[in-house]
C-alpha cells in the first residue's frame, strides 16, 4: 500500500502526531498524500470500531473542483484497497470547500442559529445587487442624517463608485478577520492644534533672531509673512470646529518662507518651514481622521442595511456561513465538541490561502488531530483576504512543539529536471525568494509528449524593449512575438496546441494575447473575461431590448438601426431622421414610411425586415421569452446586419441570451426590467474571470489567468505580460491591523480649498505596508505561474532593459536574477531582448488553422420562434365530462382541457354535496357497513352538510331502505368503475350499483333533488354509456334503473342489448370527433343551470349573467 | 390475506403483469383497485384495460385512493395539505417560540417532523430548551390541526387500514418509502384483501439495494416475494451488462458503442448536444416517442432543452413542474400584487403593462412609458393618468391590498385572475394554445391556494401569509406522452418506463444525487427533538433512492444510452461531476484511468463550437454615398462653436448628434444636467441682480449670495427630481458651486461689468448670425463682461477650466468665436475669453495684457497674439464648415470624444476606457 511514496511523502502519510504541518512544494504529489492519508485514517477508524468511519475525517479543499477530484481519487483508492462498499459511500464523506463545510453546518444547526434552514446562498450577481442596494440606502441616509453628513456628501461627490468599492472591500476585510464593523478603530491624527501651538512657539523663538538677519528683499518678505502668520495663530486655535480649524491650519502652508539667502537665514527659514510642514501634515491628518470616522459610520450603516436585507430575503452570503459557524462554536461549544469528537482528523489543503476566520472555524473541531498542507510560496489569494502568515505561524509552532510535526515535500514530479534546476536558480535569486526559497528536487516527471532538443534551455525569456516599440503598442509587439514563438514550437513539432497554455496576470490585457494567437493561426479557448460588456454584440442586444421595450425611444432605435441587427446605411439614417415630424414623430415611425422616407432599395429591404422582426416579437410579448427574442432576432437580422461578423460574435450573443434566460428565471420578462438588470450587472458583478479549461483535446491553445491555473499543470506554459506592474492603486480608505483589532486609515482630501494636499501620515505608512505585501504576492503569483510547466516555460514581458528596474515588475526581476545568477542560469534559461523590428507581421499565406478541430463542431440550427401548439384533444373523458361537453362544449374545454381554476366555496344546501353524501351512504350500506345515525352524521360532515341537510339525508336513506330497492342495495356491487374504448378515445366513469345475474346486468343510478325528469330524456345519454361499458364486458343485456330517491324512489328505466351498441358508439364518436376538430362553442346565451358555477363565465367566456356588470375589456 | 411482492427490472414486464392480474381478477367478478404512480399512468392503464376489462377495475394513484376512501369513511376532517398546512405549521413555529417569522425552510422542516412523529409528544418532552420548543411546535401544530378540523395523511392511513377499498388491490411500481403506506397495505391485506405490490428490485443488485430494507420488512410481515425475469436478451450485451454490473464493482470491459458520453461547457452546450443526439437518432429512423431525455430535476433545464430541441425540429412533451413565478400568468399575478403592495411604482406597473395580461394596447403603454421616463420618480395613481384600461385591475388589487383572504376577497382575487387570463386570450370564447394551458395551470394553482386559505376559515389567512405561500407554489401542466414526441422528464420517471433510447443529462455533483435536505435533520436540536418524538431517521435513505433512480433510468434504455454532464459552467467555472458518472465509468476502466481504451468515446462540447449562421459584415460608419444625403449636408448653413468643437472631436459624433438627433425619452440627471442647472441658476441670478446693480462687489456680495440661492432654488424646481444617491448628491453639489462663483464675482475682473448674460446670436433674439466663410455662426455665450480694454467672453464650466495651453493644444474655438461674434455685433474690441470653473474656482483662458485682475501668467497675451488666436479660430470654423458641407463624417475616435458619445455602440471605432 505504501509503494511509490518518497520518504517525505511517507512521513506525511504515516505520521500520527496530533498536529502536522506539511510544506508541500509545487508538484510534490501532495494530492496523493492527502488521499492516502484520508483512506488510511478511515480504515483505521473502521478497524477501531467507529460507527461511521467515512465521516470520521474532515478534508477541506480550496475549490469545489478540487473537492471533486479528491473525492474521486479517494473512491479509487478504496476500490484499490478492495473496499467497494466504502467506495460507494465517498460522496457522503466530509470532503468539501470551507464554504461547503460551513453551509452544511449552518443547515444542520439553522435552528440554533436562528436561520431558516431553507436559506439561499447569495452568489453573483445577487450579492452585488444586494450590496449595492444596501450601500445606496446607507449612503443616502448618511448624506441626510449622519453627524458626518457633510463629509459623507463630500466623499460621495468625489466618486460614488470608489467610495462604494472601499466600503465593500472594507466590509469583506473586516469579516475575513472576524471583526465586527462596530469594533473598528480610527487611526489617530497627531492633532493640528498641537502642531499650531508648536509653530507659535517656534515663531516666538526664532522671529527675534530673524529680525537680526541682514535685510534682503527675501528676508523682509518672509518676515512680513511670519508676522502675519503669528498673528493668525490665536484665531486658528480659537476655531471650535475641528474641520474648520484644520482647514485654516492647512492654509498656513502657503506662508512658507523662501529659502534663499545666507546660511543662517536658510537655517532659520528651514526650521520655521519644517514647523509649518508639520502643521500642514497634522491638518491633513486631522481631516483624514474625520473622513475615517465618517467612512466608518458609513461602513457600519452599510453593514446594518446589508444584514437586514439578507435576513428579510432569507439569504446568506459566503462569509456569513463562516461567521455563523464561528458564532455557533462560541455559543454552543458542546456542538463543536461533539462534531470534533466525530472527527479523528481534520485535514486542510492549500492552507496558505486560508485566513483567520477560517482558522477559527476549523480549530474547534480539530481536537483529535489536524493535518494542514500548504506552500507559502504559492499563496496568491491576498486580494481575497487570504493570509499567508496563518500557515507560517502554524509551521513555526509545529517545528517547536514536541507533539507536533512539520514535514516537507520537496520532490517535484511535475516538471522536467532541467526546468526544475532553472526554477531553483531563478527563484533562489535575491530578486525572488532568496534564502527563504524551498528548493525543489527532481522526481520522475511524466512524459507529456513534448519533445525538446537536448541542451536547449527549457526556459526562454522574450524581453521586448519598450524603447524599440511604437508608443502604446509594446504589448502588441510582445503578444505577437510570443504567439510566433509558440507557433514555431508547434510547426517544428515540439508541442501541439493542446499542450500550450498562456497565463496572464490580469484579465484586462488578455484579449491582446488572444488576438495575437488567433492571428498566428491558433484556435484559442479563453475565459469569458469582463470584456463582454464592451463588445459590439452586447451593445446591439441592448439596442434591441430598448426597442422592444419602447420604440418611441429614438436613441434606442438609432442604435438598433445602425448596429449589427439593423445594418442601415448612414444615408438611410439621415433620410429617416429627416422624415420625422408630424404623423411620424420618431425614427421608428419614419421607418414605416419606407420608400417615402427616401430609403434606397437595399436599406428598404433591411427596414422591412427589422420592422417585421421587431413587430413579431412585440406582438408576442410575454409569450416569447427574452432569450428567445434575442436568438430569433439574431437569426432573422444578424446575418444581414453584420451582427455575426466576428468569430466570437455568436458566443457573445449567446451569452446575452443566457443572461436573459437567467433573468427570466426570477419571474420577470419585460425588456425594460432586463435592461435595468444588465445595468446593475455591469456595475456590480465582481467576478474573477473564469477559466475555460475543462475540455481537453480540442486542439486549441488555452489562455487564462494565473489564478485560474492554480492546481493545474501543462506541458508548455507561457507566462505573458510580465511587464505589468504588481503594485495596485490603493483605495482612499484602508483597514490596517492594530494590536488585535482593526483601524481605518484615510488618505485624506486630495485638495483643501483648491490646494493640493499630501496623503495623511497614517495612510502613507499603511500604503507602504500594502505595497510590500503586494510585491511579495506578485512574486508568489509568478512562481505559481512558472511551476505549472512540465516541459518548457516561455516568459514574455516588456520593459526598458537599460532603465532602472521598476518596482514589482516580474520581467525586471527575471533580468535581475539572470544578471545575478549569471553563469548558473546560463544553460538553463535563454534571454532574448527584441524590438518591434524583430517581430514581423504574420504571413497571411501560412495555413490558418494549426490543427483540425475534432468533428464535434456543428452549426446550431437557425432558431425560429416556437409556435404555440394546440392543446391536444383528450385521450380519455369521464362520463360527467362528456355530459358537460354535450351541454356546453366551451365549458368542457375550459374546465376539462384547459383546466382553469375554480373556487368552490361551500354553501348551505349545495345539491352536489348532498348528492355525494347520499351516494356515500348507500355505498357504505352496499359494503355491508352499519349506517346508523352516527355514521350518517360523519358522512354529512365529510360532505359539509348542515343540520337540515343531514335530516334530509337521513330521510332519503330511510326511503331507500324502505323501498323495494333496499334489498338490492345491500346485495349489489357499489361504485363500479368502467373505462370503455370508443372511437380511439376512452370514456370512464363509475356506476352507482351493479347487479349481475348470468350475462344480464342491472344498473341502479341514484338521483336526488326536487326536479325530476319523469320522461327520463335527460338520462338517456348516461344510460347509453353505462350500458355500452357493460355490453363491452360481455353482458348481453342491460337494464338501467334511475331511482329518484327523494320522490319515493320513483324510477325511469331503459333496456339495452347488443343491438344498441353501434348507435351508442356513433353518438360518443361524434363527440370525440368534435373535440379533435377543436370545436368548442359556448352557449348562445346564459343558462343558469350551467353557467352559474362555470369557472370561465364572464372571464374567458363572453357569456355572462344578463344583469352582471362586466369589467370593460 | 398475505401480501405478495412481485419484483423485477424495467423491461421485465411488471406493469403488464399487474394489468393482466387486474383484468383477470375483474373477469372473475372481484372488485379490483389498480394503484399506479401518477395520473398519466392511470390514463395509460385505463386505456390498456379498456379492452380486456372495461368494467370493474378502479385505477387510481395511492393518494387518490386514500382520499376517496377517507371521503367515504372519514369523519369530515380535511386532510391537511398545501397552503393550509403550511400556514398552520408556520403558526405553530411562532406559537412555540421557535421562530419569529418562519421561512419556507423552517416550515418544511417542521412538516418533515410532523410527517414522521408517531404519537403526540408528551408534555415532558417539551422543555423550554430549543429541542423542547421544537417538540412543542409539533404539539402546537397538532392542536391547531384539530381546532381547524383537519387531519394528517398519516393518521388517515391508520384509520382506513382496517377496511380495504376492494377485494383485490394491486400496486404497480411502488416506490414511496413512507411507512404509513407500507402499514396501510399491510393493514388492507390483514383485513382480507389480496394485495399485490410490484416493485423495481432485483436481489443482489446494488442499483436497487435502496428498497431492500423495505422488501425485508414486508417479508418479515409475511409477504411473499417473487421475481419476474423476462430475460435480458432483448438488450444488447453492453446494456445487459449495465443491468447486472453497474455499481457492482465488476471488472471493466470495453464498450461496444451502445453507450455514449459527453462533457459540455455549460448548460446551453449540454442542451444543444443532447438535442443533436436526439435529432440524430430520429434522422436515423428512431421514432421520436421511443426517446427519453432525463434530468434529476428537469424543471431547471426546461428552457434550454426546449429551445435546443425546438431548433433541431424535435417535438417534445415535457414532464416537469415550475415555480409559479416562472409561468407567465403566475409572474403577472405576483407582479400585480407587488404593484399594490409597493404603492404602484413605475417599474412594477410598467412590467405588468408589458404583459399580455394587462390587456392594454402596446402603443398606449409606449406613450405612458415616455411620459413616465420624462417625469422621473413618479409613483401611485399618477402613473395611470393615460391608462384607463388597467385601472380596474390595479384598483382591484389596491383595494384588496393587505386584506386577509375571506370569501369575498377570494372571489375578487379570482375575478382579477380571470380578467388577466381573458386579457391574454382576447376574442369571444378563445381556445388558447399550450402557452395558455400553462397559464391556466397557474390560474388553477392560484384558485387552489385561495380555496385552501378559505378551508381554514373565512378571513383566517392573512394577505402576507397567503402571498408568501403562493409564491412558493409549483405548477405543472397535465403530463402527456404523445405519439411522435420525445419525452423530457425526470430520472425518476424515466426509470419506471421503457424507452429505446435514454439520454441522462446533468450528471454533476450538485444535480444528482441531490443532497442537503437530510442535513437539516442532523442538527443538534433537531436530532434531540426527534429523539423526544421517537423519530428514527436514516439520513442516507434519500441518497440511496437516488442511486436506485439513476440505476433504473440507465437500465430502462433498450437500444442506446447517452450520459452527459457539464465540465464547466456557462461562465467557464469548473463543475464537479456526479459520483454516479465516475461509478458508471468504472464499468469500462480501472478506476482513475480517465482515458482507458475501453471507455465509450467522450465527446467534448465547447461553447465556441456552436456556431450560428455567420456571414455578413457591419456597415462601415461615416460614409455618405447617396446624393441626397450629400446635398443635405451641402446645405449646412449655420453652425455653432460647440458644433464645431464637436465636429473637431469626432465628425461622426457630430453627424449623429446634430444631424440624426435621436434622443432617449429619459430625463437624465447627470453631470450634463447638473451643468445646465448651474447655468440656469446663474442666468436667473444675473437677470435679477442686474435690476439692482451693475455687478457684484465686495460690499454687495452678501445680498448677491442670497439672490443666487433663491435663483438656485427656482432653477432646481424646473428639473426632474433626483432619484439615486448619485443624482441627489450631484444636484446638491451645484448650489454651493453657484454661490461660490457669485462670491468670486465680487473680485473677478474688478474693472468690468457683466453687460450681457446668455448672449445669443443667430437665434431668436434678433442678433444676427455672423458670417464666417459663407457659413453663419450662431450660438449663445454665457456672459459678456465689458471694461476699459474691451469685452471678455465668460463661459462657465462644471469641470476644470482649460488654460490657454489646452485651448491651443485641443483646438478649442468656443471662446474665440463668441468673442469674434460679440465684437462684431457690439462693436467692442476683444480683451479676452475666460472659462470659469464651478468645480475648483479657477478662471482660465486668455486675457489681454493689462486687464486688471489676478490671472495665471500663462494665460495673459499681447494684442498680436490675441488677434492670431481669434483669426485661427475663425479659420478653423471655416475649415470645419467646409468639411461638413463636403459630407466628411468619418469617426476619429479618442477616449475623450467617445466617453459620452451616442454612437459609441455602433460606430465600430469607439475607444472604451
Ligand atoms: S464613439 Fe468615438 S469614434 Fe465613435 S462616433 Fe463616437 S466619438 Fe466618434
Amino acid at each position: 500500500m505504501r509503494t511509490g511514496f518518497n520518504a517525505g511523502q511517507r512521513e506525511a502519510v504515516e505520521s500520527r502526531a496530533g498536529r502536522i504541518v506539511v510544506s508541500a512544494g509545487a508538484g510534490s504529489g501532495k494530492t496523493r498524500v492527502l488521499v492516502q492519508r484520508f483512506v488510511d485514517r478511515v480504515l483505521e477508524e473502521e478497524a477501531s470500531g467507529r460507527a461511521d468511519p467515512m465521516r470520521s475525517v474532515l478534508l477541506i479543499t480550496f475549490t469545489d473542483k478540487a473537492a471533486g477530484e479528491l473525492t474521486e481519487r479517494v473512491r479509487e483508492a478504496f476500490l484499490d484497497a478492495g473496499r467497494p462498499g466504502l467506495a460507494r459511500e465517498v460522496d457522503r464523506a466530509w470532503i468539501s470547500t470551507i464554504h461547503g463545510f460551513c453551509a452544511r453546518i449552518v443547515r444542520r444547526h439553522a435552528l440554533e442559529l436562528g436561520v431558516d434552514p431553507g436559506f439561499g446562498v447569495l452568489a453573483d450577481p445577487q450579492t452585488g445587487l444586494a450590496r449595492n442596494a444596501a450601500f445606496e440606502r446607507a449612503a443616502t441616509a448618511g448624506v441626510r442624517t449622519s453627524i458626518h453628513a457633510g463629509v459623507i456628501a463630500e466623499l460621495v461627490e468625489e466618486g460614488v463608485a470608489d467610495l462604494r468599492k472601499s466600503v465593500l472591500d472594507g466590509y469583506d476585510k473586516a469579516r475575513s478577520k472576524g471583526a465586527a464593523t462596530a469594533d473598528i478603530g480610527i487611526a489617530p491624527g497627531t492633532g493640528y492644534r498641537r502642531a499650531v501651538f508648536q509653530l507659535s512657539e517656534v515663531l516666538d523663538r526664532l522671529m527675534p533672531q530673524y529680525r537680526q538677519l541682514p535685510e534682503t528683499a527675501t528676508v523682509s518678505a518672509n518676515l512680513a509673512g511670519y508676522v502675519e502668520l503669528r498673528a493668525a495663530i490665536p484665531g486658528i486655535l480659537g476655531i471650535e470646529s475641528a474641520r474648520e480649524g484644520a482647514t485654516a491650519a492647512f492654509a498656513l502652508g502657503s506662508c512658507k518662507g523662501d529659502v534663499r539667502g545666507g546660511e543662517e537665514m536658510k537655517a532659520l527659514t528651514r526650521q520655521i518651514n519644517a514647523a509649518l510642514e508639520t502643521v500642514v501634515q497634522s491638518a491633513v491628518d486631522s481631516l483624514a481622521a474625520e473622513r475615517a470616522e465618517a467612512w466608518r459610520d458609513l461602513l457600519m450603516a452599510f453593514s446594518e442595511e446589508y444584514e437586514r436585507g439578507k435576513a428579510r430575503d432569507g439569504v446568506l452570503d459566503f462569509e456569513d456561513l463562516q461567521l455563523l459557524v464561528r458564532r455557533l462554536w462560541a455559543e454552543r461549544p458542546d456542538i463543536a465538541g461533539r462534531l470534533g469528537d466525530s472527527f479523528a482528523e481534520v485535514m486542510v489543503d492549500e492552507f496558505q490561502d486560508t485566513n483567520l476566520l477560517q482558522l477559527q472555524v476549523i480549530e474547534p473541531v480539530s481536537k483529535a488531530g489536524q493535518c494542514v498542507v500548504g506552500d507559502a510560496q504559492q499563496s496568491i489569494y491576498r486580494f481575497r483576504d487570504a493570509d499567508v502568515t496563518v500557515l507560517d505561524g502554524k509551521r513555526r509552532h509545529a517545528e517547536a512543539a514536541d507533539a507536533e510535526q512539520s514535514c516537507r515535500l520537496t520532490v517535484n514530479y511535475r516538471s522536467d529536471a532541467q526546468l526544475l534546476a532553472a526554477f531553483n536558480e531563478l527563484f533562489g535569486a535575491p530578486a525572488f525568494f532568496g534564502d527563504d526559497y524551498l528548493t525543489l528536487e527532481s522526481g520522475a516527471s511524466r512524459d507529456s509528449g513534448v519533445t525538446w532538443a537536448e541542451g536547449e534551455p527549457r526556459v526562454e525569456a522574450i524581453v521586448v524593449d519598450k524603447t524599440r516599440c511604437p508608443a502604446k503598442d509594446w504589448r502588441g509587439v510582445e503578444a505577437r512575438a510570443l504567439a510566433q514563438r509558440l507557433r514555431a514550437m508547434v510547426t517544428d513539432g515540439s508541442a501541439t496546441p493542446d499542450d500550450i497554455v498562456v497565463l496572464a496576470r490580469a484579465s484586462t490585457t488578455m484579449p491582446i494575447y488572444v488576438d495575437a494567437l488567433k492571428a498566428a493561426g491558433f484556435d484559442v479557448i479563453a475565459a469569458s473575461s469582463g470584456g463582454f460588456y464592451a463588445t459590439p454584440e452586447y451593445a446591439d442586444v441592448r439596442a434591441l431590448l430598448r426597442v422592444l421595450a419602447n420604440p418611441l425611444d429614438d436613441e434606442g432605435v438609432l442604435a438598433l438601426l445602425a448596429g449589427g441587427f439593423g445594418g442601415l446605411s448612414d444615408d438611410a439614417l439621415l433620410a429617416l431622421s429627416l422624415a420625422r415630424g408630424g404623423e411620424c414623430p420618431g425614427l421608428w415611425s419614419a421607418l414605416g414610411q419606407g420608400a417615402d422616407a427616401g430609403l434606397a432599395p437595399a436599406d428598404l429591404a433591411r427596414a422591412e425586415a427589422i420592422r417585421a422582426t421587431v413587430g413579431v416579437l412585440r406582438d408576442r410579448r410575454g409569450r416569447v421569452g427574452l432569450a428567445d427574442a434575442i436568438l430569433y432576432a439574431t437569426a432573422e437580422l444578424g446575418p444581414g446586419g453584420g451582427l455575426l461578423e466576428r468569430p466570437e460574435s455568436w458566443v457573445n450573443v449567446r451569452k446575452a441570451a443566457r443572461l436573459a434566460s437567467e433573468f427570466e428565471r426570477t419571474g420577470a420578462s419585460d425588456p425594460g426590467g432586463f435592461l435595468r438588470h444588465l445595468d446593475d450587472r455591469e456595475t456590480f458583478v465582481r467576478r474573477e474571470p473564469a477559466a475555460a479549461l475543462a475540455v481537453e483535446g480540442s486542439g486549441a491553445v488555452r489562455v487564462m489567468t494565473v489564478h485560474a491555473a492554480k492546481g493545474l499543470e501543462f506541458p508548455v506554459v507561457a507566462v505573458a505580460d510580465l511587464g505589468h506592474g504588481a503594485v495596485n492603486a490603493h483605495a482612499a480608505f484602508l483597514l490596517g491591523a492594530e494590536g488585535d483589532g482593526l483601524v481605518v486609515v484615510a488618505r485624506g482630501p486630495r485638495s483643501v480649498e483648491g490646494v493640493k494636499a499630501a496623503p495623511s501620515h497614517a495612510w502613507s505608512a499603511s500604503v507602504d505596508e500594502e505595497k510590500r505585501l503586494d510585491l511579495e504576492e506578485a512574486k508568489r503569483v509568478f512562481y505559481v505561474a512558472c511551476t505549472r510547466a512540465e516541459q518548457a516555460l516561455v516568459l514574455a514581458g516588456s520593459t526598458d532593459p537599460e532603465g532602472t528596474p521598476r518596482e514589482g515588475t516580474a520581467i525586471d526581476w527575471v533580468l535581475e536574477a539572470a544578471r545575478h545568477q549569471g553563469e548558473r542560469l546560463a544553460g538553463l534559461m535563454s534571454v532574448a531582448i527584441i524590438g518591434a523590428e524583430d517581430v514581423p507581421d504574420f504571413d497571411p499565406l501560412l495555413p490558418g488553422r494549426l490543427r483540425d478541430r475534432p468533428s464535434c463542431t456543428r452549426d446550431a440550427p437557425r432558431p425560429l420562434l416556437r409556435e404555440p401548439g394546440a392543446i391536444p384533444p383528450p385521450e380519455e373523458v369521464s362520463y360527467t365530462a362528456l355530459a358537460v361537453f354535450e351541454r356546453c362544449a366551451y365549458r368542457f374545454f375550459a374546465e376539462r382541457m384547459l383546466r382553469v381554476g375554480s373556487l368552490d366555496v361551500p354553501k348551505a344546501e349545495d345539491p352536489l354535496a348532498f348528492g355525494s353524501a347520499l351516494h356515500a351512504a348507500l355505498e357504505l350500506i352496499a359494503r355491508g357497513e352499519t349506517v346508523d345515525a352516527a355514521r350518517l352524521g360523519r358522512v354529512a360532515a365529510s360532505n359539509h352538510l348542515d343540520g337540515r341537510s343531514l335530516e334530509r339525508l337521513s330521510c332519503a336513506v330511510d326511503a331507500v331502505r324502505a323501498s323495494g330497492i333496499g334489498p338490492l342495495v345491500a346485495s349489489g356491487r357499489p361504485e363500479v368503475p368502467f373505462a370503455v374504448r370508443v372511437d380511439g378515445g376512452v370514456v370512464r366513469g363509475t356506476m352507482d350499483l351493479v347487479l349481475r345475474s348470468g350475462d344480464e346486468a342491472t344498473v341502479l343510478d341514484y338521483k336526488t333533488g326536487t326536479t325530476w325528469d319523469t320522461t327520463g330524456a335527460r338520462y338517456e345519454a348516461q344510460a347509453e354509456i353505462y350500458a355500452l361499458a357493460l355490453l363491452e364486458s360481455g353482458v348481453s343485456s342491460v337494464r338501467m334503473r334511475f331511482i329518484h330517491v327523494e320522490a319515493g324512489c320513483e324510477e325511469v328505466d331503459y333496456e339495452f342489448t347488443a343491438a344498441d351498441r353501434a348507435r351508442v358508439v356513433g353518438r360518443i364518436g361524434r363527440a370525440f370527433e368534435a373535440m379533435r376538430a377543436a370545436q368548442y362553442p359556448p352557449l348562445p346565451a346564459y343558462d343558469p343551470s350551467l353557467c352559474a358555477d362555470c369557472p370561465v363565465s364572464g372571464g374567458l367566456c363572453p357569456v355572462v349573467h344578463p344583469h352582471a356588470r362586466r369589467l370593460p375589456r | 390475506m398475505p401480501l405478495e411482492v412481485i419484483s423485477g427490472l424495467p423491461g421485465d414486464g411488471l406493469s403488464q403483469k399487474t394489468r393482466d392480474m387486474a383484468a383477470l381478477a375483474a373477469a372473475r367478478g372481484r372488485s379490483v383497485s389498480l394503484v399506479v404512480p401518477t395520473a398519466a399512468d392511470a390514463v395509460d392503464a385505463r386505456r390498456s384495460l379498456s379492452g380486456d376489462a372495461p368494467v370493474g377495475v378502479r385505477v387510481a394513484t395511492l393518494e387518490g385512493l386514500i382520499q376517496a376512501e377517507w371521503a367515504l369513511t372519514g369523519d369530515g376532517r380535511r386532510i391537511a395539505g398545501g397552503l393550509a398546512r403550511d400556514v398552520l405549521l408556520a403558526r405553530a413555529l411562532v406559537s412555540a417560540d421557535v421562530a419569529e417569522s418562519p421561512g419556507r425552510g423552517m416550515v418544511g422542516l417542521l412538516g418533515m417532523l410532523v410527517d414522521r412523529a408517531e404519537a403526540r409528544p408528551e408534555g415532558a418532552a417539551m422543555g423550554g430548551d430549543l429541542p423542547g420548543r421544537i417538540v412543542a411546535a409539533v404539539d402546537a401544530y397538532r392542536t391547531l390541526l384539530s381546532s381547524f378540523r383537519m387531519i394528517e395523511m398519516r393518521e388517515v392511513c391508520a384509520m382506513i387500514a382496517t377496511a380495504p377499498p376492494s377485494a383485490v388491490i394491486i400496486v404497480d411500481g411502488y416506490s414511496d418509502l413512507r411507512s404509513e403506506y407500507e402499514l396501510l397495505l399491510q393493514g388492507w391485506s390483514a383485513a382480507g384483501a389480496d394485495v399485490f405490490v410490484s416493485l423495481l428490485w432485483r436481489p443482489d443488485t446494488p442499483g436497487t439495494a435502496a428498497v431492500t430494507p423495505m422488501i425485508e420488512r414486508l417479508r418479515a410481515a409475511g409477504a411473499t416475494v417473487s421475481l419476474l425475469e423476462a430475460g435480458d436478451s432483448a438488450w444488447g450485451a453492453e446494456l445487459t451488462r449495465i443491468r447486472s454490473e453497474l455499481f457492482a464493482g465488476a471488472s471493466p470491459r470495453p464498450g461496444s458503442g451502445t453507450v455514449a458520453l459527453a462533457v459540455a461547457e455549460g448548460e446551453e452546450s449540454e442542451a444543444r448536444h443532447i438535442a443533436s443526439v436526439v435529432a440524430g437518432l430520429i434522422s436515423s429512423g428512431a421514432p421520436p416517442d421511443t426517446i427519453a431525455v432525463a434530468f434529476a430535476d428537469p424543471s431547471r433545464r426546461i428552457e434550454w432543452m426546449r429551445r435546443a430541441l425546438h431548433d433541431e425540429g424535435v417535438q417534445v412533451d415535457v414532464e416537469a413542474s415550475r415555480a409559479v413565478g416562472e409561468t407567465a400568468l403566475g409572474a403577472a399575478l405576483l407582479r400585480l400584487q407587488a404593484c399594490a403592495a409597493n404603492g404602484l411604482t413605475r417599474e412594477d406597473v410598467g412590467a405588468l403593462l408589458r404583459t399580455p395580461f394587462a390587456g392594454v394596447a402596446m402603443e398606449k403603454v409606449d406613450e405612458a412609458d415616455v411620459a413616465w421616463r420624462k417625469a422621473g420618480p413618479v409613483r401611485g395613481h399618477a402613473l395611470l393618468r393615460h391608462l384607463r384600461q388597467i385601472d380596474s385591475l390595479l384598483d382591484g388589487a389596491v383595494e384588496l391590498r393587505g386584506l386577509p383572504i375571506g370569501v369575498a376577497q377570494a372571489r375578487k382575487w379570482k375575478k382579477l385572475a380571470d380578467r388577466m387570463l381573458a386579457n391574454a386570450n382576447p376574442g369571444p370564447a378563445p381556445v388558447p394554445s399550450d402557452d395558455g394551458e400553462l397559464d391556466a395551470s397557474a390560474h388553477r394553482s392560484f384558485c387552489r391556494c385561495l380555496q385552501e386559505a378559505l378551508e381554514l376559515g373565512d378571513g383566517e389567512v392573512g394577505a402576507d401569509e397567503f402571498w408568501e405561500r403562493f409564491s412558493g407554489v409549483r405548477v405543472a401542466v397535465q403530463s402527456r406522452r404523445r405519439p411522435g414526441r420525445t419525452l423530457l422528464t425526470s430520472v425518476d420517471a424515466v426509470g419506471s418506463g421503457e424507452f429505446d433510447h435514454v439520454i441522462i443529462g446533468g450528471l454533476n455533483a450538485i444535480e444528482i444525487p441531490r443532497r442537503g435536505s437530510e442535513d437539516r435533520l442532523e442538527g443538534d436540536s433537531i436530532a434531540r427533538a426527534m429523539g423526544r418524538l421517537r423519530i428514527k431517521s436514516d439520513p442516507e435513505e434519500h441518497a440511496r433512492m437516488e442511486r436506485r433512480a439513476f440505476y433504473l433510468a440507465t437500465v430502462s434504455a433498450r437500444k442506446s444510452l447517452t450520459l452527459t454532464r457539464q465540465g464547466t459552467s456557462d461562465e467557464g467555472l469548473p463543475v464537479r461531476e456526479s459520483v454516479f458518472w465516475d461509478e458508471f465509468l468504472d464499468l469500462y476502466r480501472v478506476p482513475g484511468e480517465t482515458r482507458a481504451p475501453g471507455v465509450p468515446p467522450l465527446v467534448s462540447v465547447v461553447t465556441a463550437d456552436i456556431r450560428g449562421a455567420g456571414g455578413g459584415t457591419r456597415v462601415p460608419r461615416g460614409r455618405l454615398l447617396d446624393g441626397r444625403s450629400l446635398k443635405q449636408l451641402q446645405g449646412v448653413s449655420e453652425v455653432s462653436p460647440s458644433q464645431i468643437e464637436s465636429y473637431l472631436s469626432c465628425p461622426y459624433k457630430w453627424f449623429v448628434q446634430q444631424k440624426i438627433r435621436a434622443k432617449a425619452p429619459d430625463e437624465a440627471v447627470d453631470r450634463a444636467a447638473a451643468g445646465l442647472l448651474a447655468h440656469d441658476a446663474l442666468a436667473r441670478f444675473y437677470r435679477e441682480w442686474r435690476t439692482r446693480a451693475q455687478r457684484v462687489t465686495p460690499d454687495s456680495v452678501e445680498a448677491a449670495v442670497q439672490v443666487a440661492s433663491d435663483a438656485m432654488i427656482a432653477a432646481a424646481r424646473a428639473l426632474r427630481q433626483p432619484e439615486t444617491l448619485e443624482e441627489i448628491v450631484l444636484l446638491e453639489s451645484v448650489g454651493p458651486c453657484v454661490v461660490s462663483l457669485v462670491e468670486r464675482d465680487a473680485v473677478f475682473l474688478p474693472e468690468y461689468v457683466p453687460q450681457h448674460v446668455e448672449w445669443e446670436f443667430g437665434g431668436s433674439t434678433g442678433v444676427p448670425a455672423i458670417d464666417v466663410g459663407g457659413v453663419s455662426l450662431k450660438g449663445r455665450a454665457d456672459r459678456i463682461d465689458v471694461g476699459p480694454e474691451g469685452l471678455i467672453v465668460v463661459d462657465y464650466k462644471r469641470t476644470t477650466a482649460s488654460p490657454l495651453k489646452h485651448i491651443e493644444r485641443d483646438g478649442l474655438v468656443q471662446l474665440q468665436l463668441y468673442a469674434v461674434a460679440a465684437s462684431r455685433v457690439l462693436g467692442i474690441p476683444v480683451a479676452g475669453g475666460l472659462y470659469r470653473s464651478l468645480k475648483d474656482g479657477s478662471d482660465r483662458g486668455f486675457v489681454l495684457k493689462g486687464v486688471a485682475g489676478s490671472f495665471k501668467q500663462a494665460d495673459v497675451v499681447e494684442r498680436g497674439r490675441l488677434d492670431e488666436l481669434l483669426e485661427s479660430a475663425v479659420e478653423r470654423a471655416r475649415d470645419v464648415a467646409t468639411a461638413m458641407r463636403e459630407g466628411r463624417i468619418e469617426p476619429t475616435p479618442s477616449a475623450d470624444a467617445c466617453r459620452y458619445c451616442a454612437a459609441s455602440g455602433f460606430c465600430s471605432k469607439a475607444v472604451t476606457a
